[in-house]
């Protein structure tokens, strides 16, 4: 079953590693990923507050266009999973407000269209099985701490994504790649998001409690699924070695570009130049990329 | 002494409790929120004293508290309060507000020199969204 993919903003533009990967091994899994034809920026914050629902209009607007495609929509980017899931529970729930969005938008949202991650959608549509019979290449002597940020779990009634507290999808896709993967404590905490905007030591403060746990149980390098995540986990890390240089700096990973290792796709070097903290130099130590190839 | 609601729920609680949907009322104190807020090291005053603030209609303490901007709404006070109260919904209410009557919190210049060709775009529209009216 085919469904509509939706890559938004940042995928198209800083986080090819994780769009461009995510096609090329959806593609091998048999499961390749349709760009839905008219999609809208998911406007990167959910808007809580109650009167205003301009916000909503562009996430409601994809929705429309995708329930004209498939059932299912899916999302790589926990940022804009977590936003388009928020934005279908209210227009499921609330009549007033559907139609106030109707009338102003002048189409109806009439079909629910269901928000899936990627990771569910290898899930249940290719199999961690599958997924597991197509690796090539062995990436067991990886040990990689999955990192799941708030996005994808909380709130945890309306995302329904898995366990809030002690989640276990990206260990099992991990599992299925062939790595080791790391449990760590602080996977699910905050990685300061967007106040990378505003306060840099507040982000430092966070990224240094999730990577020095993650290292001090055993894992060398992080993934995670959403740009903003990876960007702070990798950029804070300079300055938090500035400040403590006993602190050990590690990789942050995209899951599609492990994903896309385990497969035995190779890797362009501008999906690797996107990283502040340069992988290749452990791929390198680990034999997992060849030296000659950097 | 009496303390009645009326008397202390002014037009500023009503309108942050109207902005969230939230009844700051529902807080008994228990300090869940604040315990497991990842960002406390950065704020002045605890999120669960907020609460408490709005529950006396303490205006100006609310507002002139750095708390609500360092809030990075990841939800984990919101998901562990036992009595069901969005914290972070209350948080982001108290931004609205302050953003409403003017105040701008986003300093373009100082993202430009150090991480614009880094920083990914949803990271810029959402510290957009959340700190600048
Ligand atoms: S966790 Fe809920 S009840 Fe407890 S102090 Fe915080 S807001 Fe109040
Ligand atoms: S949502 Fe805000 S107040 Fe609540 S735990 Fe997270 S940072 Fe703290």
């Amino acid at each position: 079953m085919q469904y509509p993919y939706f890559p938004g903003c940042t995928l198209t533009n800083k986080a090819k590693g994780l769009n461009d990967m995510a096609k090329a091994g959806a593609d091998i899994l048999g499961a390749p990923l349709k760009e839905l034809e008219n999609w809208y920026c998911c406007q990167a914050n959910f808007s809580s507050v109650t009167d205003n629902l301009m916000n909503h209009l562009a996430p409601v607007r994809t929705l429309i266009a995708a329930a004209k495609e498939g059932q299912k929509l899916v999302v790589l980017c926990s940022t804009c999973y977590y936003v388009l899931k928020r934005v279908s529970a209210i227009m499921a729930r609330d009549e007033e407000k559907r139609k106030v969005v109707y009338e102003f938008l002048e189409e109806e949202y009439t079909k629910p269209v269901e928000v899936v991650h990627f990771l569910e959608y290898v899930r249940d549509e290719v199999g961690f099985d599958k997924l597991k019979e197509n690796v090539k290449m062995d990436i067991s002597v990886l040990a990689i701490a999955p990192y799941y940020g708030c996005q994808l779990l909380r709130p945890s009634k309306e995302l329904a994504f898995d366990d809030p507290f002690e989640p276990s999808i990206f260990e099992e896709f991990l599992g299925a790649l062939g790595c080791e993967s790391v449990d760590s404590p602080f996977k699910t905490e905050c990685c300061g998001s967007f106040l990378t905007t505003f306060s840099e030591k507040g982000v430092e403060d966070c990224v240094d409690r999730v990577l020095t746990y993650a290292g001090k149980n055993g894992a060398e390098a992080v993934t995670t699924s959403c740009p903003l995540c990876n960007f702070n986990l990798d950029w804070a890390q300079k300055e938090i070695k500035n400040k403590n240089e006993k602190f050990n700096n590690m990789p942050v990973f995209y899951l599609t570009e492990l994903m896309a290792l385990a497969l035995g796709i190779e890797v362009p070097v501008e999906v690797w130049d996107e990283h502040v903290v340069d992988p290749r130099p452990f791929l390198a130590e680990k034999g997992i990329v060849k030296r000659t190839a950097l | 002494m009496e303390l009645l609601r009326e008397e202390i729920q002014n037009e500023f609680v009503k309108k942050i409790e109207e902005l969230s949907g939230q009844n700051v009322y529902a807080c008994y104190q228990c300090g869940k929120c604040s315990a497991g807020c990842p960002l406390v090291g950065q704020m002045d005053i605890l999120p669960h004293t907020i609460l408490r603030l709005l529950q006396m209609g303490q205006k100006k303490e609310a507002l002139d508290s750095e708390t609500p901007w360092f809030c990075a709404t990841c939800l984990q006070c919101s998901v562990k309060c036992p009595k069901g109260v969005d914290v972070a919904g209350i948080m982001d209410a108290l931004r609205e507000f302050l953003r409403r009557n003017g105040v701008e919190k986003m300093e373009l210049q100082k993202i430009a020199d150090r991480m614009w060709k880094k920083i990914p775009q949803q990271g810029l529209v959402s510290g957009f969204r959340k700190f600048s009216s």
